[in-house]
C-alpha cells in the first residue's frame, strides 16, 4: 500500500535521506523510529506528495507520487509534524472545509466531522478558533483532518505529541481498529515504548539511513541481546570494577560504567552474557541485584551500525 | 546524475514559464493590430468615439500619414479662475486620437506631445511638423500634404468672466475637424478660391488673415486679376472692389454667376456706386439680392455706445441675430459666442426668381438704421428697423450641385480684413457652404452634465462619503476582530 | 470541482472574517470618499459630471495611481506567502486538489472580494443618483469594468509574488513593484516613435483606462489585454506550485 524504493533527498550539501526502501501493507502498522533530524518527516513529506525526492520513487497503492500525485493524494490521510490550520477559522469550519476539499458531500462532511470530533474528544473545542487551541488540541484537529475522508493509507508524523496518557491509550486502540479494517498506517515517533506498544513492524532511521526494518518480536529479541547488564554490589564497587575490567574484552571494557554501588556493562554476545553471570557468581563480594536494562534508541542504533 | 536531473527539470520549468510569456506576448501583439479590433462606444451621445464618416475618411488616408497633437496650454485666458478647459480638451483629444489611430486601420500614426514629453522629443516633433503657435493638431501625409488645426478650431470655449467664472468648453468639433482634414488630405485636390485683386481691392498683405483662414479650412486661395483669369478656381471671391471691371472681366463675372457657380461678394459702404450697380444688376433679377446704401448703425447705450459717434457702426451680433435654418449659421444661432461686424453696408432681399431660395444670414438689432449722411445719428430719411448684414441665395433645385448658384453677399470688407478675428466663426462656414464642403457646420456638443448641489446637500453627501461609507467596513472589521478572538 | 468550490468558499470566507481586509476596504473608501467630496466641490466637475468616472475609476486621479498597484498584493499576500509562513500550505498542497484548482480558487476569491472595493466606489455614484445628478450610467459602468479588469491583473501579479515564498514583505513589495512597473514603464516609453514606443503604447495601461474605459469606449484589445496578462501571471503561479512538486 505504502512503498518507497531507494528514496533519497538532498538539501544542498546535506543528504537527508539515503536510499530508503520501505513497505507498509494494508492492515499493517509501521512504526517509524528515529531521533530528531533522522529524516522521518522528510520521508513522510515525500510520501504525502508535498515535496519530490531527489532520486528514487514513492508510491501509494501503486500510484507514483510524482506521476499520479493527485490520485495518490486521494488515498492518503496525512498529519504533518506541528500541524497548523488558519488561526481565525473555527475548528468545525475548518474540518468541514477539509472534508469538502477531500471530495465528501456537504452532508457526509458534516456527519464525519461530528463523528471524528467525538472520537478524538474535541467536543467543546469545535466552536473555538484554531488560534485559541492548546498544542494538544491542535494536534487532535490535525488527526481528525487526516482521518476525515477515511483514506486507505495514513501517514502520521509524531501523532502522539499532544495527547495525554488517557488519549494516547484511546488513540492506540483507534489505530489498531483502523489497521483491522485494512488501512496501512505509517507513523513516526522518537519514543520506543510508544512504537513497541502498537506497531506490527518497526523501521529505524538514523542520519538518513534505514538501520532496522523488522517485526516487533525481532526487535524485542535483538533489544534483549543488546541490552546492558547492571548489578549492585554490597562491597567496594571500585575494587569490583578493577577486578571485572581485567576479565572483560576490550569493547566490553569501554562500556563499563560505575554509578554509586551500581556497575553497568554491555556484553559483547550471548556467550559473554552467560560468562559474566558465572563470573559474578564466583566473586567473594555479595551481589545483591542483577538485571538486564531496556535498550535506548541510541543503544539500538549503535549496535545496528556496529 | 542527481544534479543533472535537477538541472534538467529546473531548466524545463524555466523554459515552460518563458514559453508562456512569449505566447502571451505574441497573442497580445496579434490582437493589438487595428484590423483585429472592434470598439463599442457606451457613452451617451456616442462621444467617446469618432463618427463613422470621420473613421472612413481616416481609413482612406495614404499609408504612413501622421497626426501629431501638441497638448500645450498656450492661452492664459483658458486657465484663469481654475478652469479645466485644457484638462478636459486634452483628455478628449487623447480619446479621439486613440480612436483615430485604431479606426484608420493603421494608416494614421498618432503622436501626442505634451509638456511632460522630453524636451528632445518636443523639439524634434516641433521641427518635423513645422508647428506654428496655437496649432494643436497637425496632420501630414507622406506626399507632403499638411493640415494644421488650431485649438479654437477644435473646441469652442467661453471666456472667463471678471466675476470669477472660469472659461468653459461650449462645443467641441474635433470629430468634424479631423474628418474634414482627412478628407482634404486624402483627396489632395483642395477646392480653390479665386480672389480677385486687380480692381483696387485690398493688398494681399492685408488679406493675410483671410488667406490663413482659407488654408485652415482646406481651401487653396488663388490670386487672380479678375473673373476672366485663365487660372482654375472653384469659387469667385470679390472683396472691397473699388473700380469697375474691364469688359472681359465684367462678361466673365456675369457668365460665372449665370452659370450657377458660387460667388462670395463683399462690398462695403465705400464701394463706388457704379460697382454696386453692376453687381446688383447681376444678382437682383434671379438671386433676389441687392446691396443697399449707407452704413448699418446701432446704438447700445448700455454699452456706452451712443448715437452721434462712429462707434455705432461697430455691431455685436448675438445668437438671435443669425439664421437658425441655414447650415452656415445654425451653429452660431445655438452658441453663445458673440460675433463682431464693422462698417457694414446693408443688404436687401428684393425681387428675384421663384426658383431661388434666399436667406438673411445675419441681421442687426431692431433699433438699427442705415446711416446715409455719415452723421451716425438717425436722420429724417433714415428709418429704424432690422438691417440685413449678410444674405445668401441658392437655387432650390439644380441638376449639377456644383452649379446651384450659391451666392453670399456681405456688406463689410473690413470684417474680412482687419476685423476678421471678430467674425471668424461666422465667415469660415460661409466659405464651406459655398464650396459644398459636405460636413455639418454645426459643432458637436461636448457631453456636459451639470450638477449644482445645494450647500446642505453637499455637506450631507460629504458626510456619507467620508464618514458613513468608510465607517461601515471599519465597523465590520471591529466586529470580526471581537467575535473571532476565541 | 467540489474541491475547487470548497477552496473558493473557504478563501472568500477567510477574507470575510479577516479584520485586516475590512480595514483595507475602510481605508480605501475613506480616501475615495475624500477625493470624491473634494471633486464634487470643484466648479469644473459640477459643470461636467462626465469627468467623475475618469477620476474615480480611470487613471485621472492620483488615487488610482498610488493605491491600485499596492492594495491587491496586500490582499493576496495571505493566499500563499502567509500560508507558507504559518505552515498551513502543507495540509492544503497534500490534499487531493490539483494545483491549477488551488491557484484558480484563490485567484477567483481574491477577485470576487476585490469587487467589494470597487462596488464601494460605485456606491458613490449611486449616492449622486439619489441627489438627482444627471449621470451617464453606461459610461460609468464602462469605467467600472475597466477598473475591475485592471484590478484583476494586479491581483494576478500579487498572487504570483505571494507564491514566491514565506516572506510577506517580499510578496507585498514585489507585487506592488511589478504592478508599478506594468503601470508606469510602458507609459514612460510610449512617447517617441519606433518599435519600442509602439510596443510600450500597446501596453499603456493608464491610456487604456483613461481614453478607453473611463471615456465609455470598450476596446477589444483592452478587454483582452488584462485577462491575457492576468492569465500569464496565473500560469507563472501555477508553474511555481507545480515545479516544487517536480524539481528535486
Amino acid at each position: 500500500m505504502i512503498e518507497t524504493t531507494c528514496l533519497s533527498k538532498r538539501y544542498g550539501a546535506l543528504l537527508a535521506l539515503d536510499e530508503v526502501s520501505l513497505r507498509v501493507e494494508a492492515g499493517e502498522i509501521l512504526g517509524f523510529l528515529g531521533p530528531n533530524g533522522a529524516g522521518k518527516s522528510t520521508t513522510l513529506r515525500i510520501l504525502s506528495g508535498f515535496m519530490p525526492p531527489t532520486s528514487g520513487s514513492a508510491s501509494i497503492d501503486g500510484l507514483d507520487l510524482l506521476r499520479e500525485s493527485l490520485k495518490a493524494r486521494q488515498r492518503i490521510g496525512y498529519l504533518p509534524e506541528n500541524f497548523v490550520a488558519p488561526q481565525e477559522m473555527r475548528v468545525v469550519e475548518y474540518l468541514r472545509f477539509r472534508g469538502r476539499l477531500k471530495g465528501l458531500s456537504r452532508r457526509a462532511a458534516r456527519q464525519r466531522v461530528t463523528e471524528i470530533g467525538e472520537r478524538l474528544g474535541l467536543g467543546e473545542r469545535m466552536r473555538q478558533t484554531f488560534g485559541a487551541l492548546s498544542k494538544g488540541f491542535r494536534q487532535r484537529v490535525g488527526l481528525a483532518d487526516a482521518l476525515l475522508a477515511d483514506p486507505p493509507a495514513l501517514l502520521l508524523d509524531e501523532p502522539f505529541g499532544g495527547l495525554d496518557p488517557l488519549q494516547r491509550q484511546e488513540f492506540r486502540d483507534f489505530l489498531r481498529d483502523l489497521a483491522k479494517v485494512g488501512k496501512a498506517v505509517l507513523f513516526s515517533s522518537h519514543v520506543l515504548p510508544e512504537v513497541e506498544e502498537i506497531a506490527d513492524r518497526v523501521a529505524i532511521l538514523h542520519q538518513g539511513r534505514l538501520q532496522v526494518d523488522g517485526t516487533i518480536e525481532e526487535l524485542g529479541k535483538r533489544a534483549h541481546e543488546e541490552a546492558p547488564v547492571q548489578f549492585r554490589t554490597e562491597g567496594d564497587p571500585v575494587v569490583l570494577e578493577q577486578l571485572l575490567a581485567q576479565d572483560l574484552l576490550p569493547e566490553e571494557a569501554s562500556s563499563l560504567k560505575r554509578e554509586g554501588p551500581f556497575l553497568t556493562v554491555l556484553p559483547a554476545s550471548a556467550e559473554r552474557r552467560q560468562f559474566l553471570f558465572r563470573w559474578l557468581a564466583a566473586q567473594e563480594q555479595e551481589i545483591s541485584e542483577y538485571r538486564t536494562l531496556a535498550p535506548t534508541l541510541d543503544d539500538l542504533f549503535r549496535s545496528s551500525t556496529a | 546524475m542527481i544534479a543533472k536531473r535537477r538541472l534538467r527539470l529546473g531548466l524545463l520549468s524555466l523554459a515552460a514559464a518563458a514559453g508562456g510569456v512569449v505566447l502571451i506576448m505574441i497573442l497580445l501583439q496579434a490582437f493589438s493590430r487595428p484590423a483585429l479590433r472592434w470598439r463599442v462606444d457606451l457613452s451617451s451621445g456616442g462621444t467617446a468615439a469618432l463618427s463613422d464618416r470621420t473613421a472612413e475618411a481616416l481609413a482612406a488616408l495614404p499609408e504612413g500619414s501622421e497626426a501629431v497633437a501638441f497638448l500645450f496650454q498656450e492661452e492664459r485666458r483658458l486657465e484663469e479662475n481654475g478652469s479645466a478647459v485644457y484638462a478636459t480638451a486634452f483628455g478628449r483629444l487623447r480619446t479621439l486620437l486613440e480612436d483615430a489611430r485604431i479606426r484608420s486601420r493603421g494608416r494614421l500614426g498618432v503622436t501626442v506631445v505634451g509638456v511632460r514629453s522630453s524636451p528632445v522629443e518636443q523639439q524634434a516633433q516641433l521641427q518635423r511638423s513645422r508647428r506654428q503657435p496655437l496649432e494643436t493638431l497637425i496632420l501630414t501625409t507622406p506626399g507632403g500634404g499638411r493640415r494644421a488645426l488650431r485649438f479654437h478650431e477644435l473646441f469652442v470655449t467661453s471666456d472667463p468672466t471678471p466675476e470669477g467664472m472660469p472659461a468653459r468648453i461650449l462645443q467641441e468639433r474635433v470629430d468634424t475637424a479631423l474628418g474634414d482634414a482627412a478628407l482634404r488630405l486624402a483627396n489632395q485636390t483642395a477646392p480653390r478660391a479665386g480672389i480677385v485683386g486687380g480692381y483696387g481691392q485690398p493688398a494681399e498683405s492685408e488679406l493675410m488673415g483671410l488667406l490663413q483662414l482659407l488654408h485652415g479650412e482646406g481651401i487653396d486661395p488663388v490670386s487672380i486679376r479678375g473673373p476672366a483669369s485663365d487660372k482654375d478656381f472653384d469659387l469667385l471671391v470679390v472683396v472691397g472692389q473699388q473700380r469697375q471691371f474691364l469688359e472681359t472681366d465684367a462678361q466673365a463675372a456675369r457668365a460665372w454667376v449665370n452659370a450657377g457657380r458660387p460667388l462670395f461678394l463683399v462690398l462695403g459702404p465705400r464701394a463706388p456706386q457704379a460697382v454696386v450697380d453692376f453687381w446688383n444688376g447681376i444678382l437682383e433679377p434671379d438671386h433676389g439680392l441687392r446691396f443697399g446704401a449707407g452704413v448699418v448703425c446701432d446704438a447700445r447705450p448700455q454699452a456706452k455706445v451712443y448715437e452721434g459717434t462712429n462707434l455705432v457702426a461697430s455691431l455685436e451680433l448675438t445668437a438671435a441675430q443669425f439664421a437658425t435654418q441655414h447650415p452656415a449659421t445654425a451653429h452660431l444661432a445655438e452658441s453663445t459666442r458673440l460675433q463682431g461686424v464693422i462698417f457694414c453696408r446693408p443688404i436687401e432681399l428684393a425681387g428675384g426668381g421663384v426658383d431661388f431660395a434666399r436667406t438673411a444670414l445675419a441681421s442687426s438689432g431692431a433699433r438699427a438704421w442705415a446711416d446715409l449722411d455719415q452723421d451716425f445719428a438717425v436722420g429724417p430719411q433714415e428709418r429704424r428697423g432690422r438691417q440685413i448684414l449678410a444674405a445668401s441665395a441658392e437655387r432650390w433645385e439644380a441638376a449639377d450641385p456644383a452649379l446651384s448658384g450659391r451666392v453670399v453677399a456681405y456688406g463689410s470688407p473690413e470684417g474680412l480684413i482687419r476685423y476678421l478675428p471678430l467674425a471668424r466663426d461666422f465667415i469660415a462656414p460661409l466659405f464651406r457652404w459655398l464650396l459644398r464642403i459636405e460636413t455639418p457646420m454645426g459643432l458637436v456638443a461636448v457631453e456636459s452634465l451639470p450638477f449644482r448641489p445645494a450647500r446642505a446637500e453637499q455637506i450631507r453627501m460629504t458626510n456619507i462619503a467620508v464618514i458613513a461609507m468608510p465607517g461601515l467596513p471599519l465597523m465590520i472589521a471591529l466586529l470580526v476582530f471581537l467575535r473571532r478572538r476565541r | 470541482m467540489t474541491a475547487f468550490r470548497a477552496l473558493l468558499r473557504r478563501e472568500l470566507w477567510s477574507f470575510a472574517i479577516s479584520p485586516f481586509s475590512w480595514v483595507l476596504i475602510g481605508f480605501w473608501m475613506l480616501l475615495n470618499g475624500l477625493f470624491f467630496s473634494i471633486l464634487l466641490r470643484s466648479a469644473d466637475v459640477q459643470s461636467n459630471l462626465g469627468m467623475l468616472p475618469t477620476y474615480l475609476f480611470g487613471s485621472g486621479g492620483l488615487l488610482a495611481f498610488l493605491l491600485l498597484p499596492v492594495i491587491p498584493p496586500l490582499l493576496t499576500l495571505r493566499l500563499f506567502a502567509e500560508e507558507h509562513r504559518l505552515g498551513t500550505l502543507e495540509p492544503l498542497l497534500t490534499a487531493p486538489i490539483s494545483d491549477a484548482a488551488v491557484v484558480l480558487a484563490k485567484y477567483v476569491a481574491a477577485c470576487l472580494f476585490f469587487l467589494v472595493f470597487w462596488l464601494g466606489v460605485l456606491a458613490l455614484f449611486v449616492l449622486l443618483q439619489f441627489y438627482d445628478a444627471p449621470l451617464d450610467w453606461p459610461r460609468i459602468l464602462s469605467a467600472f469594468s475597466g477598473a475591475l479588469l485592471a484590478s484583476a491583473l494586479f491581483l494576478a501579479v500579487g498572487l504570483w509574488t505571494s507564491s514566491w515564498g514565506g516572506n510577506l514583505i517580499l510578496a507585498a513589495a514585489g507585487g506592488a513593484g511589478v504592478n508599478y512597473m506594468l503601470l508606469f514603464l510602458p507609459a514612460m516609453f510610449s512617447g517617441g516613435t519606433g518599435r519600442t514606443a509602439a510596443v510600450a503604447r500597446a501596453m499603456n495601461i493608464p491610456q487604456m483606462l483613461e481614453v478607453g474605459f473611463a471615456a465609455g469606449l470598450i476596446d477589444s484589445y483592452a478587454v483582452l489585454y488584462f485577462p491575457l496578462l492576468a492569465l500569464l501571471f496565473l500560469y507563472l503561479t501555477w508553474m511555481r506550485l507545480v515545479s516544487r512538486r517536480w524539481v528535486p
